[in-house]
């Protein structure tokens, strides 16, 4: 029986299937009711269809491929080519001066082609058509661009910096060449300097407030007689671009430490540009340098800073330059600042009250007898020492008494103050009783207990506990009866030994540990005899050998394995079960 | 192959006429839409006096995945099934393609896949 014959034979068929096509920009009209599905073919044929392939995109691409057409259709493809074709937005390769139908000449990036098998062969077609037809300005072009001339256009892949306003729009910097500049020429840069409309309301000083913020004096090269550098010194700096003129010179020739420590003394004399008020301060440091313990203590510290601030002002070892206006009004501002009373050398001439130059340690007894004295303070500060000693007729009995009394009446006389207590008199002491101070009541005891330590809680029946894991209850009463209500977790895995079944085999878990456990260690000691290595073994009895040790250790390693797992798994189980029981207290690691 | 010849004019009214033996395939991940819009073909079809065969049902594929629920390994091991069908109806007419065009052009929901098979091309 031959084959029913088929409703369509697939090697003669044309299959089309029904796609959305994209928007595009021709303002074509699409049918399939304005949403755009088209029909493509998928089968790969080239046959032409009457009504689908008309529409087929695929079919535009090669004009050429059709060999069944007579010339007119040809023709009209091509037209119908240029206004139905999807990539007729695309850059085309021939009509580049005339390609203008979208309004805009951009190039786009490359054309995503349907991926099919016969779109090879077509693009084939199109590349050796197109390879041929590059024009002459589009080459120049690529070779300026710095593509190499190969016949491809590479343009369809680059895209115009700023075209339809994407993309970055080119500025080029302004970079200023400080070197071609004369070296007394100051530089400024003014670029941060916002500029607006003066007008006559505009204040002055601000204007100039805003453009000095916002200026910067831009640096330059240090090849520049400011900053002190000697003139020598820059033009060796100079010199010394070239890097020729370094290898003659092996010693470094930069002596300028030398010559500025030998310039000290000359420096005093020569900046006499300091104000006067801060040389007669120097004078006047110099002056009580040698007497500086004649000075009152508060005011050491305040002559220490001073001496600091001038002797900034008057390093000479150190500085290389000339005391500039801006370090004097420096100077002039640490004085204002740090050193608002009368300077330290004044002192001497203008305090009336200060009677020449004496040692502190002669003035020890001042304090105390400031304090002594009961003209001044009465008897606040008294100790019972200066009491009693105060009251000598009344000094009798133990010294502890005297104390004790004085103590009382030391404190008592400073709280009362109301009433007329002089020190002759007789204080009455009132104690308390002593059973009055130690009688605590439960209250008081209870409640100065913290309830951190103590848990206070209701007393409550003992609840049924829905642990559903328990072995037998029968058995766990039993333990916990013998045990006198504990049961004892043994072992490092702390599982409750004491419930496991005595005889091996009765129950699950027994089975599991102690069936293997034997088992395991019995095979290592007893049952295998290890193969020992005899001399003149063949080949092959060393590789049997060697393969019935390999099995050996494979097998204890598993069984090794098995045991650890189940006591994981014990040790797990039993986790769960401390975790649903009640007392936290039971810790399992 | 039924041809309906006009004597004289060859070229462009040959392909007006003649008859072609077309397969539509509609596929569709939805029961719903896939009947309308077989319902709609068919019907349309009807309307222009065409033979028609079908709907033929063709049978569901579904295709099967089963992961498990946990994004981690822990937990009681439970799997999800979720599972994606196909169905498929096919059309068969006798008719010139150009109506076909039209009257697959008219009717289409989303989601429904068509494919038309032309014989004889």
């Amino acid at each position: 029986m031959g084959k029913k014959k088929k409703f369509i034979e697939k090697k003669k068929s044309a299959t089309f299937a029904l796609v959305y096509k994209e928007a595009t920009d021709d303002g074509n009209e699409e049918d399939g009711a304005g949403t755009g599905r088209i029909f493509t073919r998928i089968d790969g044929g080239f046959s032409h269809v009457p009504g689908f392939s008309e529409e087929d995109p695929r079919s535009q691409l090669h004009g050429y491929a059709y060999g069944e057409q007579g010339e007119e259709e040809e023709e009209e493809e091509e037209e119908e080519e240029e206004d139905l074709s999807m990539f007729a937005d695309a850059e085309e390769e021939d009509t580049e001066e005339t390609g203008d139908e979208n309004g805009s000449h951009k190039f786009q990036t490359a054309v995503k082609r349907p991926q099919s098998g016969a779109n090879s062969s077509s693009s084939r077609f199109r590349d050796r058509r197109g390879g041929a037809a590059l024009p002459d300005h589009v080459r120049k072009e690529l070779v300026d661009l710095g593509f190499p001339d190969d016949g491809y256009d590479y343009l369809q892949h680059m895209r115009k910096i700023g075209a339809a306003g994407v993309g970055a729009s080119f500025v080029p910097t302004n970079r200023l060449q400080l070197d071609r500049i004369r070296t007394d020429v100051k530089v400024y840069d003014s670029s941060r300097v916002a500029v607006n409309l003066v007008d006559e309301t505009t204040d002055e000083q601000r204007l100039i407030e805003a453009v000095g913020s916002s200026t910067r004096p831009l640096r330059r090269p240090a090849f520049v007689e400011e900053q002190g550098l000697d003139p020598e010194v820059a033009a060796a700096l100079a010199n010394s671009d070239d890097g020729s003129q370094f290898d003659s010179c092996d010693e470094l020739e930069d002596d300028f430490v030398i010559h500025a420590t030998e310039n000290a003394d000359g420096d005093d004399s020569a900046c006499q540009e300091i104000p006067k008020r801060q040389d007669v301060g120097i004078h006047k440091v110099g002056n009580s340098n040698g007497h500086r313990e004649s000075v009152e203590e508060e005011r050491e510290g305040e002559e220490e800073d001073e001496e600091d601030v001038h002797q900034i002002a008057r390093k000479d070892t150190t500085r290389q330059r000339c005391i500039r206006l801006l370090d004097e009004q420096f100077e002039s501002l640490a004085l204002r600042e740090y050193d608002d009373d009368m300077l330290p050398g004044d002192f001497d001439e203008e305090d009336p009250e200060a009677r020449g130059h004496a040692d502190i340690s002669q003035f020890d007894d001042v304090l105390s007898e400031f304090l002594a004295d009961s003209n001044i303070h009465g008897d606040k500060y008294k100790t019972p020492a200066e009491t009693t000693s105060s009251r000598p007729s009344k000094s009798s009995g133990p010294a502890l008494g005297i104390r004790l009394e004085a103590c009382q009446e030391s404190s008592h006389a400073s709280l009362d103050d109301v009433s007329d207590t002089s020190e002759d008199e007789l204080v009455i002491v009132e104690e308390e009783s002593e059973d009055e101070r130690s009688n605590w009541d439960c209250e008081t005891v209870v409640s100065t207990l913290s309830n951190l330590d103590n848990h206070p809680g209701k007393i409550l029946a003992p609840s049924k506990s829905n642990s559903k894991k328990q072995l037998t209850l029968g058995r766990v009463l039993e333990e916990k009866e013998s045990n006198g209500g504990v049961i004892r977790l043994r072992g490092r895995h702390h599982l409750p030994l004491d419930l496991l079944p005595e005889k091996p085999g009765s129950t699950l878990i027994g089975e599991k540990f102690k069936g293997i456990g034997k088992t395991g260690k019995g095979d290592k000691e007893s049952g295998s005899k290890k193969p020992v290595s005899r001399v003149g073994e063949t080949p092959e009895e060393h590789k049997l050998r060697k393969a019935a040790v390999k099995e050996q250790r494979r097998d204890a390693r598993a069984a090794k394995k098995a045991l650890k797992v189940c006591y994981r798994d014990e040790s797990q189980r039993a986790q769960h079960g401390a975790a649903n029981t009640g007392p936290s207290g039971i810790h399992l690691p | 192959m039924a041809m309906a010849m006009k004597p004289g004019k060859v070229g462009v009214e040959e392909a007006i006429e003649t008859v072609h033996r077309i397969r539509i395939t509609l596929s569709s991940k939805s029961v719903k839409n896939l009947e309308k819009v077989c319902a709609d073909l068919i019907k349309g079809a009807k309307d222009k006096r065409l033979k028609v065969k079908g709907p033929v049902r063709m049978p569901t594929k579904v295709l099967h995945i089963t992961t498990r629920k946990s994004p981690c390994g822990e937990g009681t091991n439970t799997w999800d099934r979720f599972e994606l069908r196909v169905h498929k109806r096919v059309i068969d007419l006798h008719s010139p393609s150009e109506v076909v065009k039209q009257i697959t052009s008219i009717t289409i929901e989303p989601g429904v896949e068509v494919e038309v098979t032309i014989a004889d091309v």
